[in-house]
């Protein structure tokens, strides 16, 4: 009688200690592909705001070559016209992919933030890497392109080693 | 009882660091908002950051740390910053102190000198 007691009582504690472990088995797997995923939107970001730069530095390059050729004055009266009209499509442009990139990296801020939320412990918000991007953007834009493009990628490099991950580049 | 100011009411898609390079720019929002606000409540405003689609570092240093380079006092602006509201990028807020915090570093060494 008392064997069928223990037998049933290891039974029920071998359940529940089982139900326990798969439990805790399944948070962590769950934590470990929700980190992942992040962390891969967190590259795809990074690799398509460097593709934006680099886009932008290329368009760059085109619009100096033009302004080169205004200064030693190897352009006609309807190609000035021509170019200042592209000077304000380049200004709409510029404006506009500012805005897709700044956006682009808000997207970036959150995932940041997500993965601090899934382990406190693991991973602060990295708020000073992420400032410096932000900054890298705004060379990019309003200062040199070229040195803003530069910036980006020393800066994500150094947000991929906050999450101990390998640089892109 | 201080003002709130949202962003949104203004713009969506706040600009860059001065007029001349395009519209909402940081300058225009300091000088144009922020400034005739803190004016008329002796510095009692609440910033509502919420609802823009996303901030550029030039923006937010011409608009907050712009305020140390326009002449306002280290308090005024501090008490700015200790009043902004962003629930959706919390965030945002560390940024805008670590500009301020660099200008204040910037004017200390520029006394120095």
């Amino acid at each position: 009688m008392s064997e069928a007691i223990l037998f049933l009582l290891g039974t029920v504690v071998g359940g529940f200690v089982s139900y326990y472990v798969r439990l805790l088995v399944s948070e962590k797997k769950q934590k470990t592909d929700n980190f992942n995923l992040l962390i891969s939107s967190i590259e795809d970001t990074i690799k398509t705001l460097l593709k934006d730069g680099s886009d932008f530095v290329s368009e760059y390059e085109k619009l100096l070559a033009d302004i080169k050729a205004i200064e030693n004055r190897n352009l006609g009266k309807d190609k000035i016209v021509k170019f200042l009209n592209k000077e304000k499509t380049i200004m709409t442009y510029r404006e506009s992919k500012r805005h897709l990139m700044i956006a682009r990296f808000g997207h970036l801020r959150r995932a940041c933030c997500s993965v601090h939320q899934i382990d406190k412990s693991i991973y602060p918000v990295p708020t000073d890497k992420l400032t410096n991007i932000n900054k890298a953007i705004a060379v990019l834009f309003e200062e040199s392109a070229t040195q803003g493009l530069a910036s980006l990628c020393k800066t994500t490099g150094e947000l991929f080693s906050h999450f101990e991950r390998r640089n892109l580049l | 009882m201080s003002q709130t100011i949202r962003v949104r009411d203004y713009t969506l898609f706040p600009g860059p660091r001065y007029i001349r390079l395009g519209p909402f720019s940081g300058e225009w929002f300091r000088k144009e908002v922020l400034e005739p606000e803190i004016k008329h409540h002796q510095g009692a405003i609440e910033v509502d950051l919420d609802g823009a689609l996303g901030y550029g570092s030039s923006f937010l240093d011409e608009s907050f740390a712009g305020l140390l380079r326009a002449g306002y006092s280290v308090d005024i602006v501090n008490s700015i910053v200790s009043n902004l509201v962003s629930k959706e990028d919390p965030t945002l807020l560390d940024e805008i102190k670590i500009y301020v915090e660099e200008e204040l570093v910037r004017q200390r060494n520029l006394k120095r000198e």
